[in-house]
């Protein structure tokens, strides 16, 4: 590989699918064969994901709820298992490794959960939960583990002397600094933060965010940071990712984004959420979320779309960067880079100053 | 201004484990009869560890006992100058000897297949939890199928082929009850197994045993505690009736049901003490356990917020 080739990046998703199915019970096979008409159910909640998340960024992801936000984050931490597609990390199809790649790969891409009562374990002290991990690996040795908890601690904004406290002795912001310190245990490259902030006061968030941050430079992370927040994703994102339905619809540089939203899904967003700066969560456009049971066909976004055309009922559109016309901006829409679309962008930026 | 400590450390002290369990005895205590059943269960159990010892004497040894004592009214004075306070059963053993020791065997009886039953339905249910999937569903049909005939039903025909025996009458409570600590298990380590903190360690990459061992049935431990009180109450009591009907323990080792089947015959003759004080020692042990298993289910309920 020459200098000038780009590096390897850190995570690669190529169409990636997750399908939850919910076999039918006994009963409802029973009343099938009477000649009722139980189907199994399917969410497809990740539905054909493709993405790159290069090595020392932080790509956000946002959506509303239901999209599949955190399951993509459970494949991508190795606590789900994808029905299909591939995922590459640092290089390396994750589905062929074995041995001491994939132990390296699992230890390497960890999670941080949205909810801080139930992310600990609640008979397992602050010391047992940090120091557990690192000496299955080999990281630590036990006798060692005080002063390695004392020191993680410190760094995630705790006193030493909650080693010996048990999760429910713990505020919501205490719990979320544990959890964030059991995953920087084990050295990690790349961390998912699941809504990480999302459950806590607004002004432990600001500073778990900023500690968020601060850890990235120290501890050389990469984030794939899942939010519902806006103003945080803007905050912190370097890219960010539209999520609808299980699909990627719009992919771009954060300042790109927030500048021309030129998905009319993102577009619809930015409009619900018209001051970022006061970290307003984003309220339900418009129309139903369609059910991930039965998805719509073509572009999912279709029944709630100013926009839509005959052709987005039937046809799926690809995520692509050539209507906006910008390296790294790419949207899912048949009707991308229409003046109509481009003034809609216009329309939502104007708004938000 | 992001990592500052946003509590003292001197805040951060927890107190002592002793005091925690003062601190619980006493909220344990707060319901009045659980308080109580606390106390009898205390007092059995203290009987039955030094029943040799309170026991004037040995119901066992065949050769001590007169039939010239036989029964004897709560009170009287036998023929070696023993005072028999709750009188004696037809072979002239004294009946509170008698009591003494069939308690210390009921409830070793009831603690240990409550005990056995307890390990093997746990481990059951929350391995069938964790591995879902087929596994899941054959072990479950397994476990329904057998909860569809009474408990008895299935005790008594185990003892009818076994024969009786006090290993044997474990075994037969254990094949009977290992699958309700299987099925409440089961349903506590589903809902464990989708918590957040399983991810977290699966995602952390620590093996199976680990997760299943360290962490889910840690979690499940008050389920099995509630299910095993009331376990253990009914191993007493099924081992009873077992032995009542003739067919749990032989007639050398009088449990508390052999004895009230030992005095029925005589409860029409006027003769009730023989049948009425073990049945009594029964009823106390039984209630006993349960209040105290009520109040556990109480304190250990997540939703009860203690
Ligand atoms: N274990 C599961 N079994 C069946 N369906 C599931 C499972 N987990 C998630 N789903 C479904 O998959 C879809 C996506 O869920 P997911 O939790 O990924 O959404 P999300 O974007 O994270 O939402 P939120 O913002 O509310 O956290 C939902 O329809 C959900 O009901
Ligand atoms: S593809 Fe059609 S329906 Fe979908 S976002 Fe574009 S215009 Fe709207
Ligand atoms: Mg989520």
């Amino acid at each position: 590989m020459d200098a000038s080739s780009p590096p390897v990046p850190i995570l690669q998703l190529d169409a990636l699918e997750m399908k939850f199915v919910t076999e039918l019970d006994v009963a409802a096979k029973l009343l099938n064969l009477l000649g009722a008409r139980h189907r199994r159910k399917v969410v497809h909640a990740v539905d054909g994901v493709s993405l790159t998340v290069t090595r020392g960024e932080v790509l956000a992801l946002v959506g509303e709820s239901g999209c599949g936000k955190s399951t993509l984050g459970r494949v991508v931490a190795g606590i789900l298992a994808a029905t299909a597609g591939t995922i590459r990390y640092d290089g390396m199809d994750v589905s062929t490794m074995d041995g001491p790649s994939r132990r390296r790969f699992v230890r390497e891409v960890q999670m941080i959960f949205q909810d801080p009562m139930t992310s600990l374990n609640p008979r397992k002290s602050v010391r047992d939960a940090i120091a557990e991990a690192p000496i299955v690996h080999g990281l630590l040795a036990p006798g060692k583990a005080d002063a390695f908890v004392q020191d993680l601690l410190s760094r995630v904004g705790l006193d030493g002397g909650y080693a010996d406290r048990f999760p429910h002795e713990l505020s919501g912001g205490q719990r979320q600094r544990v959890g964030i310190a059991r995953a920087l245990a084990v050295r990690p490259s790349l961390v998912v933060c699941d809504e990480a902030t999302a459950a806590l006061d607004v002004w432990i968030q600001a500073q778990v965010l900023n500690m968020f941050i601060d850890l990235k430079d120290e501890f050389d992370l990469t984030y794939l940071f899942i939010s519902h927040n806006l103003g945080a994703v803007r905050h912190v994102a370097d890219r960010v990712a539209v999520m609808y339905l299980g699909r990627i619809v719009e992919l771009a540089p954060a300042d790109a984004l927030f500048a021309t939203p030129s998905h009319p899904y993102t577009q619809a967003l930015l409009r619900e959420a018209p001051s970022l700066n006061r970290r307003r969560d984003f309220e339900p456009i418009k129309g139903e979320i369609p059910s991930p049971l039965a998805p719509p066909p073509g572009c999912h976004f279709h029944p709630r779309c100013p926009f839509a055309v005959d052709r987005c009922r039937t046809e799926r559109p690809e995520l692509s960067s050539r209507p906006v016309g910008a390296a790294g901006h790419a949207i899912a829409c048949h009707r991308g880079g229409e003046p109509e679309l481009a003034a809609a962008a216009e329309t939502v930026t104007s708004a938000s100053r | 201004m992001a990592l500052v400590a946003p509590a003292s450390a001197a805040a951060a002290r927890r107190p002592s484990r002793l005091e925690r369990a003062r601190r619980w005895a006493v909220a344990f205590c707060r319901s009045p009869q659980a308080a109580l059943g606390a106390l009898l269960l205390l007092a059995v159990a203290i009987v039955a560890i030094f029943a040799p010892w309170l026991a004037p004497q040995d119901p066992y040894d065949l050769a001590s006992l007169d039939l010239m004592d036989s029964r004897l009214r709560p009170g009287e004075v036998g023929s070696g100058g023993m005072y028999h306070w709750l009188g004696t059963d037809d072979q002239g053993r004294d009946l509170w000897s008698a009591i003494v020791h069939g308690l210390r065997i009921s409830l070793g009886i009831g603690l240990g297949a409550g005990l056995i039953a307890a390990l093997i339905g746990t481990t059951v249910g929350v391995l069938s939890a964790y591995w879902g999937g087929a596994a899941d569903t054959v072990i479950m049909r397994v476990v329904d199928f057998q909860l569809s005939f009474p408990a008895i039903l299935i005790a008594l025909v185990l003892l009818a082929a076994l024969g009786p025996g006090i290993e044997k009458v474990i075994f037969a409570l254990v094949a009977v009850q290992w699958a309700y600590f299987a099925r409440t298990v089961r349903s506590t380590a589903l809902v464990e197994r989708e918590k957040d903190y399983i991810s977290a360690v699966r995602s952390l990459g620590i093996g199976s045993r680990r997760i299943v061992f360290g962490h889910l049935v840690p979690n499940c431990l008050p389920t099995v505690l509630v299910v095993a009180a009331v376990q253990v109450a009914n191993a007493i009591a099924l081992e009873a009736t077992l032995s009542f009907l003739g067919l749990g323990l032989p007639v050398t080792q009088p449990s508390l049901g052999l004895l009230i089947a030992n005095g029925f015959q005589h409860i029409l003759a006027g003769r009730t003490w023989i049948s009425a004080y073990p049945g009594v020692a029964l009823v106390l042990l039984i209630v006993a356990i349960n209040l105290v298993g009520d109040r556990l289910r109480d304190m250990l309920d997540p939703r009860s917020g203690t």
